[in-house]
């Protein structure tokens, strides 16, 4: 135990602490945005139509909040296969496809990532949810507010008004690109089919 | 503190006649050349640090459409790095306190960072995922370079994260269900606070590290649980005092008898048992003084136990023992008598008290004085 102890106290050459430090500090916010360009570069693309915003939400700093109508709220009556075991909180599995306007629907919803895939199809993960299974039947009930991870777009002070009054007249539509693993990104934010943004991978 | 106090002894055993002045002047330059630490220009050192941290945020935050955006990040890796490095040439040259500055300076910086590169690349995340990985930050710098205050960062950090990821601990939170996840997160953040708390030998970040793990428990009570909290910290709180008061401890055991364990263990288990009665819907007035003759019974074992040797649980149980007496002295005088007489009553009572204190204490002075 002592011997032990005195082990956690030796102390590492500063050379080596600096070595350390720098990989994990630098390391992580350079994790974050090499994963973020690799989903950019590889993953596959659909286009979301954005929903209006409960407008106390506006601007919170200089971001604009975005809200998917397809896939923000999912109807529970979409979700296959089993349940998770309890109450806890779970990633849902979106299984997506382009409709015939050119816009992604929800195809299903299921808790595990679905084997086989459709051409055409792209599986979403969902960030944790606490499902709440109705009392008595083995189905979800009511709408899924599911989020993704891309409901936030940084924008130059003030220039978030105009993607939010078209948001909210639903002409904002988004390009997400979605890896495998099932993780989104933002590629594009088009108003009426335009592209306002189109994001650098760096 | 301490050396307020040392010097203020050492004034009176001089005046007593039972040191030379110039031994007392010897004592207590003896004192402040192995206690250097925390001085004067080590605190304005670290107050520039923090200064320089800012202008970096905020020269980086003002330029921001300037700039384009992977010279941004190459910039705030340059700061993190460069921080370190001096840091690194700091300890090299055996400047301790420039070395502390210099990664509190990172620290800020690393926390900037992560903020700005979410912004700059719409990674969504809420502040929970943003502090966890900047307690993960501050305690990868504090276990390498062996610093406290970095520590005691992470025990600051630490205990934000656990706050905002536990919705205030379970008690804003409408869901109720454990989170298994959650808790086993939280609970090796908390471990590694204690290790960095010990590497660094920072009381401060260890006591830090000791109020995560009562948070975390207090969480995971709550949350699976419909108990008041009250009861789990006076269990824990019993616990602890009787490990560090009662249990015959190893001459060389890293826990000091009646120390700092034994405090906690005081506070914990007379703060629980003031909770559980504060919160207790006992109607009954003799329920409610069963209860409250418990709370002045466990605030004089603890004085009995401990009071003589560590002055922190002394205050405490009296402190505890005087908050007890006046609520009893409120609940059953104020209901059979007229506010005068429950004044003179109280009155009465709080005197009779102070003398039993004084008996007391006179006591502990004799215990005290033998040798």
């Amino acid at each position: 135990m002592k011997a032990f102890l005195h082990l956690l106290r030796r102390e590492l050459h500063p050379i080596v602490a600096l070595l350390i430090a720098s990989a994990v500090l630098v390391g992580l916010p350079g994790w974050m945005i090499l994963d973020r360009a690799a989903i950019l570069r590889n993953g596959a693309e659909i286009v979301l139509k954005t929903a209006p915003v409960d407008p106390r939400d506006f601007m919170r700093g200089d971001y604009v909040q975005l809200r998917y109508e397809e896939i923000s709220g999912v109807d529970g009556s979409l979700f296959e296969g089993e349940l998770p075991p309890r109450d806890r909180p779970a990633k849902l599995w979106l299984t997506l496809r382009t409709g015939e306007d050119g816009l992604g629907v929800v195809k299903a919803v299921s808790l595990n990532k679905p084997v086989d895939r459709e051409p055409g199809e792209v599986f979403l993960r969902s960030e944790p949810l606490r499902l709440s299974r109705s009392a008595s039947s083995e189905s979800v009930a009511g709408e899924l507010l599911l989020s993704f991870g891309i409901e936030r777009y940084y924008v130059p002070e003030g220039e978030g008004l105009e993607i939010e009054a078209a948001r909210n007249q639903q002409r904002t539509t988004v390009a997400v690109r979605i890896s495998d693993d099932g993780d989104a990104q933002i590629a594009r934010i088009m108003i009426d089919g335009k592209a306002l943004y189109e994001e650098p991978l760096y | 503190m301490l050396r307020r106090y040392l010097a203020r002894e050492i004034d009176q055993w001089v005046e007593h006649g039972l040191l030379e002045a110039t031994q007392a002047k010897a004592l207590l330059e003896d004192h402040d050349r192995r206690h250097t630490g925390l001085s004067l220009s080590s605190v304005l050192a670290v107050l520039a640090a923090v200064l320089f941290g800012a202008a970096v945020i905020a020269l980086v935050a003002a330029n921001w459409e300037a700039i384009a955006r992977p010279l941004r990040v190459a910039l705030i890796f340059l700061f993190i790095i460069g921080g370190l490095s001096g840091a690194a040439l700091a300890a090299l040259r055996n400047a301790h306190w420039i070395a502390e500055a210099m990664l509190v300076f990172t620290l800020l910086c690393f926390g900037a960072g992560i903020a700005l590169v979410g912004q700059m690349y719409h990674l969504s995340g809420d502040e929970a995922d943003f502090l966890l990985s900047w307690t993960f930050g501050a305690l990868v710098v504090s276990l390498s370079f062996s610093s406290p205050l970095a520590a005691i960062s992470a025990g600051f950090l630490g205990l934000g994260y656990l706050f905002s990821v536990s919705d205030g601990l379970g008690m804003f939170s409408s869901w109720s269900g454990p989170d298994l996840t959650g808790y086993g997160l939280a609970l090796s953040l908390t471990v590694a606070v204690g290790i960095a708390a010990w590497r660094s030998r920072s009381t401060m970040a260890g006591h830090l590290g000791a109020v995560m793990l009562l948070c975390l428990m207090v969480w995971i009570f709550e949350e699976a649980t419909d108990l008041n909290p009250g009861y789990l910290l006076a269990a824990i709180g019993a616990l602890v005092f009787a490990t560090g008061s009662l249990l015959p401890l190893p001459p060389d055991a890293p826990v000091e008898r009646h120390g700092t364990l034994s405090a906690y263990g005081a506070v914990l288990l007379l703060g629980g048992l003031g909770l559980v009665q504060a919160d207790s819907d006992i109607a009954s007035l003799p329920g409610s003084m069963a209860f409250a003759a418990l709370v002045l019974g466990t605030s004089v074992c603890v004085l009995v136990v401990a009071g003589g040797e560590n002055r922190m649980i002394r205050r405490f149980a009296y402190f505890a023992f005087c908050c007890e007496t006046i609520y009893i002295v409120g609940e059953t005088l104020g209901s059979l008598l007229g506010s005068a007489g429950f004044l003179f009553f109280g009155g009465l009572v709080l005197g009779a008290l102070a003398y039993a204190m004084m008996r007391l204490e006179k006591r502990f002075k004799k215990e005290g004085m033998q040798p």
